[in-house]
């Protein structure tokens, strides 16, 4: 396609999000809760679009319908349980947003070491979360790079795509804080699921004849992509390793947990919650239907990666269409990298700054948080840029490795006995494992790295608080607060 | 009785982690619920394949997912 194009759609984009950006400033206060929280008043409606736009990134339109188009049915199935994991959020998202209102917490990290009564442990998160998520966002430029590149043939190369990413995410992330984030997000996850709606309805009905014709096509040339481990790729233990952390995505990954602070309202945060999991719902079963569309279609690709872009250039996808889709994969793959630097700047210049430099106003911490914003970015960027194996073996890890906080987080609110050193051991130690076992590649009695992660995480976090005192007050003194206030709001 | 009432207010005052029967009867769906979305397909649907099998099967758990949280949350109130 001619570059000429790809820019056009892209300058469209550019200026509508920006529009959207400066008209959030409108009741843009002072203080961290008003930049990185928007003062804890978001609604419902665009509570659900920008968690949804911060959890789904260029990932599904291109990995999870490459992973279709190889595995078949088993990327649905590990989705679909992903999805399935914000019934976490049906037991911590009260309790998150309780505390949060209760203690002014502005960073889960922040969270945590109030609990466990320790400023240690919320740099240890904080920082965990940097080393895994810096990584992360550098593969999501690089989506970017790589889907302009091709979209182009070449003639746009792959750091004007990855430059043109970093800067709108810094922008959109600096112009109002999450009250910015949220707005360009909402816009984002709109153009997100109408695009991919659009072009697989085009797509499946000129190209196949049609969704009947699309199953009927599987079932008989493809029955292996009906069933699991069906090709090979979903083997038992590949869809568990896989599963495993995805499932507690919602509480782990700080870009969305964080979220669980700003509803306005405990109705807000049901709206949120429910509108968030249709969103899920309609978005996975879109990315499934256009892998499986991709492999009928061009049945023969080497790059199972390629499948979309392969699909976006044939003729019968209008080329206005095929833009807008483009735009669509790289507001996905925006929106997840502006929240991640919004989340981590808050991390960065609350835990790490904060708990360094006693005595800190809040408003240097802020001054802070907002020069960390570039400087995160310019890291993800030159991540990028130098293309690393490290880079791709971190991003894939950061999941995986974020899972080491699940015993914390639970611990922290079940289980009173728990404790920072405990946290601390637990958590370092689960992220050397996890990380080691994906530098090495191994994977003990067949099992991924996230599976030992958790296992070594969970011992440790156990054996660590056993050996170790509990902050009895304080610990006490919170589940005691959330106790009392969970009954009051009707939640479990 | 009246002890019993004493003791569980006592627990709550002093900040002891407590789930209620409620909540345990949701967390023990839900693990059943997720295991099954992990174990049907590989142990009873490997060789359905067809539409209605694995595919039917995960969109059906996603539904149930779904439906739960929003009975779940709305006992929720401000």
């Amino acid at each position: 396609m001619e570059s000429i194009y790809i820019y056009i759609a892209i300058l469209i984009y550019i200026v509508l999000g920006t529009g959207v950006a400066y008209l959030s400033r409108q009741g843009l206060g002072q203080g961290m809760t008003d930049y990185f929280l928007a003062n804890r008043t978001v609604g419902g409606v665009v509570g659900a679009l920008t968690y949804s736009a911060t959890t789904y990134s260029a990932f599904m339109m291109v990995g999870l319908a490459g992973l279709t188009y190889k595995g078949g049915v088993g990327a649905m199935g590990f989705e679909l349980i992903y999805l399935s994991g914000l019934v976490l959020v049906a037991f911590f998202g009260p309790r998150f947003w309780l505390v949060g209102k209760k203690y002014n917490f502005v960073t889960p990290a922040e969270m945590l070491g109030y609990r466990y009564d320790s400023s240690v442990l919320a740099v240890v998160v904080a920082i965990s979360y940097c080393v895994f998520l810096i990584p992360y966002s550098a593969v999501q430029l690089m989506g970017v790079g790589y889907l302009m590149s091709g979209m182009s043939g070449g003639s746009i190369d792959f750091m004007t795509g990855v430059i043109i990413a970093t800067v709108l995410a810094i922008t959109w992330a600096w112009i109002a804080g999450l009250r910015s984030v949220a707005w360009t997000d909402s816009l984002q996850s709109l153009v997100m699921i109408i695009a991919s709606t659009l072009i697989v309805v085009v797509v499946v009905g000129k190209g196949l004849g049609g969704f009947g014709n699309l199953f009927n096509t599987l079932e008989t040339e493809y029955p292996q992509w009906l069933v699991v481990p069906g090709s090979g790729l979903f083997s038992f233990k590949t869809f568990l390793g896989l599963s495993l952390p995805w499932f507690f995505f919602s509480i782990t990954n700080p870009q969305v947990s964080q979220r669980l602070f700003i509803p306005k309202s405990m109705k807000s945060m049901r709206f949120t919650v429910m509108g968030f999991m249709i969103f899920g719902f309609i978005y996975t079963l879109i990315s499934i239907i256009w892998g499986f569309t991709a492999k009928i279609l061009l049945p023969n690709l080497e790059n199972a990666d390629l499948a979309t872009a392969s699909l976006l250039v044939l003729p019968i996808v209008p080329k206005a269409l095929a833009l807008v889709v483009m735009v669509g994969i790289t507001a996905a793959a925006i929106s997840t990298i502006d929240s991640i630097l919004l989340t981590l700047s808050s991390v960065v210049s609350r835990d790490v700054y904060g708990n360094f430099k006693d005595g800190q106003s809040e408003e240097r911490q802020l001054y802070f948080g907002k020069i960390a914003i570039p400087i995160i970015a310019l890291l993800a960027m030159l991540f990028a840029r130098m293309q690393f194996d490290l880079i791709a073996v971190l991003s894939v890890a950061s999941s995986a490795g974020l899972l080491v906080t699940v015993p914390t987080i639970f611990g922290a609110f079940f289980w009173k006995k728990g404790t920072a050193a405990g946290s601390i051991i637990s958590i370092l130690g689960g992220g050397v494992v996890s990380i080691y076992l994906q530098f090495s590649g191994l994977k003990p009695l067949g099992h991924w790295p996230g599976a030992w992660a958790l296992i070594v995480a969970l011992a440790l976090y156990v054996v660590g608080s056993y050996l170790t005192r509990p902050p009895q007050e304080k610990a006490g003194e919170f589940l005691s607060y959330l106790n009392s206030a969970l009954k009051e709001k009707g939640a479990l | 009785m009246d002890n019993c009432v004493n003791t569980k207010d006592e627990n709550q005052n002093r900040g002891e982690e407590r789930m209620s029967g409620r909540a345990i009867r949701w967390a023990l769906f839900f693990v059943i619920l997720i295991l099954s979305a992990i174990t049907v397909p590989f142990l009873v649907l490997q060789n359905t394949a067809k539409i209605y099998g694995a595919f039917l099967f995960w969109l059906l758990f996603a539904v149930i997912a779904i439906i739960s949280v929003g009975f779940i949350t709305s006992s929720w109130r401000d």
